[in-house]
């Protein structure tokens, strides 16, 4: 494990570097893209253990922090989804640099799905796009983030005021402008490309997952990356404790890398 | 203000961020400060607390090393086999000696919120090098004054009532769940009280500054002048502070609410500087 620091000088960002385990690196290193602030505590443990395992398996891996978030420079409210697609652009540029490889896939875990994704369409290369829960729309997810934090906040003395306007979101600094960006994401309209496949790793058939698997479908008839579709449930279906706290998607993901 | 990541340790097993004062901002005599984790959550803390913390600190003048402890966040595990606490000390005792080899300060504070303030409690008596220390949310016990709110005055409280309700509700309607919803499913070795005040008065004692911060959301902590109900006497010491934040949550998930924190924990640490170069103009 080491800590990297990159970007520009006034948009230094921190990523940790995990060589490749074993005698025979793969060809291809990983770059993954963890979600925005409001999920990055949570799933903050499942993108280390994620690392691990695939250097383990020989990838040599990076993951990082957007600007703005994390360790990376940047105050919480100047983070936004398009510089965010930005940072996986430097990151993936960074992980060849320090790992030598020669080629890329990427892990995207929720909104970093949809920003690894946004990346590729315009124009980074990459072997395998791993769509890991991702947020296919992103209206539907701050929805969704909304009325987390209405039930969480169901149980404080004094609820923080989280509505549109407010201007936070979880605990984070969610400024109006950031809400309207994230709102306009949609990989229905922007289909994630990649060179060799798109895996779609989910633990649960959610109508939007299944939306953008027929639209992968079809574009994979036509010529476009093929698709792999990983459904595993966990066994805490239903909630996201399981799929955070689980290895079976982990260990899904890593196969789904390995196969060649 | 900068900063830059290491992997530091006699074991090369710790990982945090050092924030550092640009020269002409450095304070001589001034202590450094450490953040190692909240409960599980890694060093960058909770709602990016001890980011937000440590560079507004090291714009005041302030060396602040956020870490992670021994097998937590992005810390690897310590060889052999030691207990939690006697782990966190052993950890933050490297993090001093590495923040030290750094051209930082020989004297620090340490700061700790929930779980935190137990290894930065127990660092804190075990090392001299450490002159100051916050615990945020630590050490709480039940005093009659708690009893006393708890079965009068609070039942009267609208805001609980108001939870009450939003709570039903929130049941009934069901819906997406947060992860980390779930009940804390860790337990805490907390010091009896007995043990609590004999520490706090040998800190006290030896010029160890202490500030004790509380939150509305510590189930525990019904009033702001419940610490002084605990600590009796030594609430007066001139060392000893404390600040409440009533309408915060435990996490000080409210940005306003966070703000606030980093004012009076700036604060106090301005404080504490202001002390370090009056002894340092003595001596």
């Amino acid at each position: 494990m080491q800590p990297v620091s990159f970007g520009t000088s006034d948009r230094q960002l921190l990523g940790i570097y995990y060589p490749p385990e074993g005698e025979q690196p793969r060809d291809a290193a990983v770059l993954l893209c963890g979600p925005a602030p409001q999920e990055y505590m949570l799933t903050y443990w499942a993108t280390r253990k994620l690392a691990t395992l695939l250097a383990r398996h020989g990838f040599p891996v990076m993951r990082f922090d957007y600007f703005g978030t994390g360790d990376s420079a940047g105050e919480t409210e100047e983070g936004r989804p398009r510089l965010w697609v930005e940072d996986v652009g430097a990151a993936a540029r960074e992980l060849l640099d320090v790992s030598g490889a020669y080629a890329l896939s990427a892990v995207g875990l929720r909104l970093g799905a949809s920003l690894a994704a946004l990346a590729a369409s315009e124009g980074l290369d990459l072997e395998d796009l791993v769509l890991w829960e991702p947020v296919v729309q992103g209206s539907a997810y701050v929805d969704e983030l909304r009325a987390i934090a209405a039930r969480k906040y169901s149980e404080f003395l004094f609820p923080p005021d989280q509505g549109p306007g407010s201007g936070q979101l979880l605990g984070y600094q969610f400024p109006g402008s950031v809400e309207e960006e994230t709102r306009g994401l949609d990989l229905l309209r922007t289909l994630p490309r990649a060179r060799r496949r798109v895996v779609m790793a989910v633990s649960e058939e959610r109508p939007l997952y299944l939306s953008l698997k027929a639209r992968l479908e079809e574009e994979a008839a036509r010529g476009g990356p093929a698709l792999s579709w990983r459904h595993e449930p966990e066994e805490a279906s239903g909630s996201l404790d399981g799929a955070l706290l689980s290895n079976t998607i982990l260990n899904a993901i890593a196969s789904a890398l390995e196969e060649a | 203000m900068r900063e830059r990541a290491f992997v530091f340790g006699a074991h090369a097993n710790l990982f945090g961020v050092l924030a550092e004062p640009d020269p002409s901002d450095a304070m001589a005599g001034s202590p450094a400060v450490l953040l190692a984790n909240m409960g599980v959550n890694h060093h960058v803390g909770s709602n990016r607390l001890w980011v937000d913390l440590s560079r507004r600190l090291a714009r005041m003048g302030f060396h602040v090393l956020r870490f992670d402890l021994s097998g937590l966040g992005d810390s690897l595990q310590r060889p052999g086999a030691h207990g939690d606490l006697e782990r966190a000390v052993l950890d933050l005792r490297e993090a001093m000696d590495f923040v030290s080899q750094k051209g930082g300060p020989q004297t620090f504070v340490v700061m700790g919120l929930c779980s935190g303030a137990d290894s930065a409690h127990a660092v804190t008596v075990a090392d001299p090098r450490v002159t100051g220390a916050v615990y945020i949310d630590g050490f709480v016990w039940r005093t009659p004054g708690f009893w006393l709110r708890y079965w009068t005055s609070r039942k009267l409280e609208a805001a609980r009532w108001r939870r009450y309700l939003r709570r039903r509700a929130a049941r009934q309607r069901g819906g997406p769940r947060e992860a980390g919803e779930a009940r804390e499913i860790y337990q805490r070795e907390m010091p009896t009280p007995e043990q609590f005040r004999a520490s706090l008065g040998a800190l006290l004692g030896r010029g160890t500054a202490v500030l004790a911060i509380y939150t509305g959301g510590l189930m525990d902590y019904a009033y702001e002048g419940q610490i002084r109900e605990m600590v009796g006497e030594l609430s007066r010491h001139p060392l000893f502070a404390t600040d409440y934040f009533p309408r915060a949550d435990h996490l000080f998930t409210d940005v306003g609410e966070h703000e606030k924190l980093l004012v009076s924990l700036c604060s106090w640490m301005k404080g504490r500087a202001g002390r370090a170069r009056a002894e340092e103009a003595s001596a």
